[in-house]
Formats: structure tokens, C-alpha cells, sequence
């Protein structure tokens, strides 16, 4: 069988698909799903920005209420920080988004620039969120440790207990991230640096 | 754009494109569910991107490069966040290749998609549009790549399809 008879094989094929409901409930499903969509990316920005901004005012009303040391204070522009920084890169990756009519290159070099972003964002963690939090966490138990000094070694091993215990979450989060990068976003990068060789390839 | 614009075009290109979209979508997944899902997907891409066409590709174009670019970008994990939505669409069950008493050509369609799915995914794109007969332009403007490497893929590509033809249809009988 030849490629001619191939091609005629092909578009002589009947549509198998075929809408189940009619146009105008159509149009209403897909923009349903539409605000479905972007509900779903908005409750994602405001839970990640949000949330570390959330924790600023609570951060304080704690450190008031307890009469808490100087050193707590200093939560609050680390909490600052990765909600500034989360911001600015969710926007800056925004405008950077792949749009699905473009050519397919442009598409799929598009969308590894967003996976390699991701990547970089997920390895780098500990520099833009987990050591601002471990070093203002980290002096606020040092200042806390260094004012009960004097008050015996069981309260120096609760000291000792309550930074383990907030060190093996920050260790936690960092290796929750890695996982991500491992099994999701790693493959999902070797799939596009092959699609694209694919279509540059000669 | 205003929405009653939007939505007068995406009616239209629904009644126009639809074949084509289930075409790819069956090429890109093993399963009608999948492949549901999928069509169902590239509604949604197709409806978001309206807003962003200018007319200086051609409709066809723009679909292609949609539908194409969302099957690319498709994973099945995605379909958890569309399944609480009403089936939009219907994708009657693919008879396997030699299963078929509509003739031969429902069996060469069969064999076709076989071996389309074992294509590495943009040779697949480019041999599904060159069954649907596009010219060598329309292709380069659809992928984002010269005319000539077309020409260069689309002779590779060709030759590993007729020989994943021959493995399929020897593999099934």
C-alpha cells in the first residue's frame, strides 16, 4: 500500500466524535470549566502568597500577646520576603506563559522554560524560603536559649527539643520539594528536551 | 473581542473542526476516555485562545497548532480537575484493527493510529498532518520549523510509519 492510498484511508474516516449536548450548553461547559480554571489558579496564588502574608499580622499578635522577644520580630520580614518573592515570580512567569496558538516549537520551548523555572525554584528553596524562616526561627531560640541560661538544663533540652523538632519540618519541606522535582517535574523536563530535539533535529 | 464574538467563533469552529480535533486526540491517547478527555481539554484551549487570534494564521492553523500543542502537553493525572464536569462529548469505542466489517479502510484507519501512537510524539504530529494532506508551508507554520527540515522529517517519518505498519498489522494477525 502506498502513501496515497494511506492519505485517502485517513480522511475518508468518519468523525467519532460527536457533541452530546447541543451547541449552547456546550458554550456553557467550557466556560464553566474556563472559570472552573481560573478559580482553581487563583485560590493557588492567594493559598501560596496569601498564606505567608496571613501569618505576618498573626506572626505579631503572637509576639505581643506573649510579650515575645525582639527576635521573634524578625518573622516578620522573612515571611515578607517569600511573599514578595512568590509574587514577583508568579508574575514575571505569567507573562512568560507558552500560548497554546503559537507554533508547536515556540509552544514546547515555552513550556521547558517554565519546567527548567520550576526546577530552579524547587532546588533553590532553601535559599528563598527555608533559610530566611530557619535563620529567624534559629535566632529567636538562640536569643531564647541565651535569656534562660541560667534557668537549668531541662529548659535548655526543651530548647534543644523545640529547634529539632522546627528543624526536621524545614528538612521535611526541602525534601518534599526534591521528591517534587524527581518524579514530576524532571521526567516531564527529559520529555520536552526531546520533543524539542525532535523538531530541531535534521 | 467581545464574549458574544468569542462565543459566535467558537460555535463555528466546533461545527468546523471537531473531526479534526477527535483525529488527533484519538492519535495522542490509548483509551475513549482519554481521548474524551482530551477533545474535551482542547475545547477549553481553543475557547481560552480566541481572544488572542488575530486572523494572521489561518483558523485550520490555529487549531492544529491548539489541538497539537495541548495533546503534546497533555497528562492523564490533568483529567482529576475536568471530571467533575458534564460529558460534553461522545467517542463511540475504536474497533481494533481487523475487528472491522466496514471494510478495508476502517482497518487501514486502525492500523494507521496503531502506529501513529508508537511514533516518537512530533514525528506523530507531523505524519497526522500529512495524512490530512496539508501542504509543506502549512506544516512548517504549524510546528515553527522551516519548510525544508519538513521535508527532511516527513521522509523519516514516513519510512518508520510504513514500518510500524507492517510490525502492527503482523503483530495482530
Amino acid at each position: 500500500m502506498n502513501y496515497d492510498e494511506l492519505q485517502q484511508a485517513w480522511q475518508a474516516q468518519p468523525s467519532r466524535v460527536r457533541v452530546s449536548l447541543d451547541a449552547d450548553v456546550l458554550l456553557q461547559e467550557v466556560r464553566r470549566n474556563q472559570r472552573h480554571f481560573t478559580s482553581v489558579l487563583f485560590w493557588r496564588d492567594l493559598r501560596e502568597v496569601g498564606g505567608s502574608l496571613l501569618m505576618v499580622p498573626v506572626w505579631i499578635w503572637i509576639g505581643v500577646k506573649e510579650a515575645l522577644p525582639w527576635a521573634w520580630y524578625l518573622g516578620v520580614p522573612a515571611l515578607l520576603w517569600i511573599a514578595g518573592f512568590m509574587m514577583v515570580d508568579r508574575m514575571r512567569q505569567k507573562r512568560r506563559q507558552p500560548k497554546a496558538g503559537d507554533p508547536l516549537r515556540e509552544c514546547v520551548e515555552g513550556s521547558l522554560a517554565q519546567v527548567e523555572h520550576q526546577i530552579w525554584l524547587l532546588r533553590n528553596v532553601t535559599w528563598w524560603c527555608l533559610l530566611p524562616v530557619a535563620a529567624a526561627v534559629g535566632t529567636f531560640f538562640a536569643h531564647c536559649a541565651w535569656l534562660a541560661r541560667d534557668a537549668g538544663w531541662l529548659v535548655e533540652l526543651i530548647m534543644a527539643g523545640i529547634t529539632a523538632v522546627a528543624a526536621a519540618i524545614l528538612w521535611g519541606v526541602y525534601r518534599l520539594n526534591q521528591n517534587g522535582v524527581r518524579k514530576d517535574l524532571e521526567p516531564r523536563r527529559q520529555e520536552l528536551v526531546a520533543l524539542l530535539r525532535s523538531l530541531q533535529s535534521n | 473581542m467581545s464574549e458574544k464574538e468569542q462565543a459566535c467563533l467558537f460555535r463555528t469552529w466546533v461545527g468546523q473542526y471537531l473531526a479534526l480535533i477527535g483525529r488527533i486526540a484519538r492519535a495522542y491517547t490509548a483509551s475513549e476516555e482519554d481521548c474524551e478527555d482530551l477533545v474535551q481539554e482542547v475545547l477549553l484551549q481553543v475557547w481560552r485562545s480566541i481572544p488572542r487570534f488575530e486572523g494572521r494564521a489561518s483558523a485550520s492553523t490555529w487549531i492544529y497548532r491548539v489541538a497539537l500543542h495541548t495533546a503534546l502537553a497533555w497528562q492523564r493525572k490533568d483529567r482529576r480537575r475536568r471530571e467533575r464536569f458534564l460529558p460534553l462529548l461522545e467517542v463511540p469505542a475504536a474497533e481494533e484493527p481487523g475487528e472491522s466489517n466496514t471494510g478495508q479502510t476502517d482497518e487501514i484507519v486502525g492500523l494507521l493510529y496503531a502506529a501513529i501512537r508508537r511514533l516518537p510524539k512530533a514525528d506523530a504530529a507531523l505524519v497526522l498532518l500529512y495524512l490530512d494532506d496539508l501542504s509543506y508551508r502549512d506544516m512548517a507554520e504549524i510546528l515553527g520549523i522551516t519548510e525544508s527540515h519538513v521535508g527532511v522529517k516527513l521522509n523519516r517519518a514516513r519510512k518508520q510509519l510504513a514500518e510500524l505498519m507492517k510490525g502492527v498489522a503482523h503483530e495482530l494477525r
